[in-house]
């Protein structure tokens, strides 16, 4: 599709007519909703690299993402005449009252101040992940969002309350047990430091 | 408890006019079942409740309102848990009602809510006439006020003497906060706008998944007398204890305090920021907050006059009247930034037309 719609504007002549302005600015917006993520002007489509420098602070949106507890997972990209590229975020931090209200205002503060496509999305996707973080039984844990070709957030929501897989269960497992055998330790003598043997 | 006595309203007052004709099609008769309204929320809009109350005491014969002020959290929680005599009619709130507390409320039978919002208070941290004035940011004020800081992946007791140690460019003066107390509605807020603000995107604390572990590192405050809290209401005793104190004492208050004590208070820029009016409504001042009135519409007369509580509606249109809202009216000289014009007719459209709330 990206590739369609860029050949009326390979002709100067055609993109002169009135008929092809609206397509035009179609386009234009378009590609406006790809590359704003990205600081700086962009010509061809964003490697890895430029993905990752575009997300430093200063940017509403990459900012937003982590103040609404998301961090970086993976960057995937493709290379070819429609190249892709792809962010996968996973939730690391739970929303505090406060960060809940700080995000919000943010929000409120962006739509006063920026108007166009591109902020209407990236606001929706973080009112979206505030709302989730409001959930009582869910959580989104991971958000997809594809750069290219067309961009879209994708969000993963799983049960709070998650049956645990083997490793954690373990894990679980050695820190009751560990728990367990210091308030033994302590019982039998309240004075007394857990032994290094008990830590291990 | 049947309150049947008929309530009329007094004619309006000539300074005041069109208070009853801003409510249209009020139910003529009252069969209700509480003769007063019952307020509950933060205690920093204690001032709006109080001014919008003797105003709608002025133009209507209704008892006192029943007021409780436990907070925001507690005042929301508390107008969330159900429908009927005993549960409160109005919440107010220095921040908006979360989707969390709007679906307790959903799932409680309060369907209809109406949100209006009355203008943005701001929080300002001041000193003593004469005393230095530096910048400051909510970094700087955990820096200097929690507890413990991080300190090579482990959390240690907070060393900072000076504000300099919390940042470069401040003076080497002693630091000395003095606060609301810890129960206080401002606290609360300054705790979020300041401290919680101060520690996000820490790389320790942004290590902590839970709030509930992560929040107590961010609040928690030292206690080697760095801090001094003072009781509500904490205006006059928090100058007085301004005026006495040393160069580096800063303090932090609401505008309504402020403007109460304005000669003798000097104010500090925060983040570069020194706050004004025009400054808290283009959200250039971090620290503002906008503040909400929250009504239940199912407390509200019917058309034939039976309903919880008469004086919801009037209440709204008091609180949304030019007088109280615009710019110079009552609430600005609280301390409250008036919201723009077209925004204030938006709220008063939601009066006319029981407009919805929805989260």
């Amino acid at each position: 599709m990206a590739l369609a719609l860029s050949l009326p504007l390979s002709s100067p002549a055609v993109a002169q007519q009135g008929v092809f302005t609206p397509i035009k600015e179609a386009i234009g917006s378009l590609w406006d909703i790809v590359r704003s993520p990205f600081r700086g002007d962009v010509v061809s489509p964003p490697t890895p690299v430029s993905v990752v420098r575009g997300m430093g602070e200063g940017s509403f949106f990459w900012d937003g993402l982590k103040d609404a507890g998301y961090e970086t997972k993976e960057i995937t990209t493709g290379i070819g005449i429609i190249p892709d590229v792809k962010m996968s975020f996973q939730l690391v931090r739970e929303l505090s009252d406060a960060d809940r209200d700080d995000l919000e205002r943010k929000i409120e503060i962006d739509e006063s101040r920026r108007g166009g496509l591109t902020a209407v999305i990236q606001r929706q996707i973080l009112r979206t992940l505030l709302s989730a973080s409001n959930l009582e039984d869910l959580r989104i844990t991971k958000l997809d969002i594809t750069l290219l070709p067309l961009p879209a957030a994708e969000f993963v929501m799983e049960p709070k309350e998650s049956p645990m897989s083997e490793e954690h269960d373990a894990i679980l497992r050695a820190v009751q047990g560990h728990a367990t055998e210091l308030r033994g330790l302590k019982k039998r003598d309240p004075n007394a430091k857990p032994s290094a043997q008990a830590l291990d | 408890m049947t309150g049947l006595a008929l309530a009329q309203q007094k004619p309006a007052p000539p300074s005041h006019p069109g208070a009853s004709t801003a409510v249209p099609l009020l139910p003529t008769a009252n069969i209700t079942v509480r003769p007063e309204l019952f307020i509950v929320g933060s205690s920093t809009m204690k001032g709006y409740v109080d001014v919008t109350a003797a105003a709608l005491q002025r133009d209507y014969d209704v008892p006192a309102p029943k007021v409780s002020f436990k907070g925001s959290k507690t005042g929301i929680a508390e107008f969330c848990a159900g429908i009927g005599p005993d549960y409160p009619d109005i919440a107010v709130s220095s921040r908006g009602m979360h989707k969390s507390e709007f679906d307790r409320c959903n799932e409680n039978g309060i369907l209809d809510i109406i949100e209006i919002k009355i203008g943005l208070s701001a929080y300002y941290v001041a000193t003593k006439k004469g005393n230095p004035v530096f910048n400051v940011t909510p970094r700087m004020f955990y820096y200097a006020l929690a507890e413990q800081l991080p300190k090579q992946g482990e959390f240690d007791d907070n060393p900072n003497q000076t504000w300099r140690q919390t940042d470069k460019s401040a003076p080497d003066l002693p630091i000395r906060v003095i606060l609301p107390e810890q129960a206080s509605g401002t606290r609360n807020t300054f705790d979020g706008l300041f401290m919680q603000a101060g520690c996000r995107h820490i790389k320790e604390i942004d290590l902590i998944y839970a709030a509930d572990d992560r929040v107590p590192k961010c609040i928690t405050l030292r206690a080697d007398g760095v801090v001094t809290e003072v009781a509500e209401p904490y205006g006059t005793k928090m100058v007085e204890l301004l005026q006495q104190s040393a160069p580096g004492t800063i303090a932090v208050m609401t505008n309504e305090v402020y403007i109460a004590f304005r000669d003798v208070l000097e104010l500090l820029p925060v983040n570069g920021v020194l706050p004004s009016d025009a400054a808290i409504e283009r959200f250039d001042y971090d620290m503002a907050t906008p503040d909400f009135f929250y009504f239940k519409r199912a407390h509200m007369r019917n058309n034939a006059g039976q309903g919880v509580v008469r004086g919801i509606r009037e209440f709204m249109a008091e609180l949304t009247h030019e007088e109280l809202m615009s710019h110079g009216g009552a609430f600005t000289k609280l301390g409250l930034v008036a919201l723009s014009p077209a925004a204030q007719e938006a709220e008063r459209s939601k009066v006319r037309t029981l407009k919805r709330f929805v989260r």
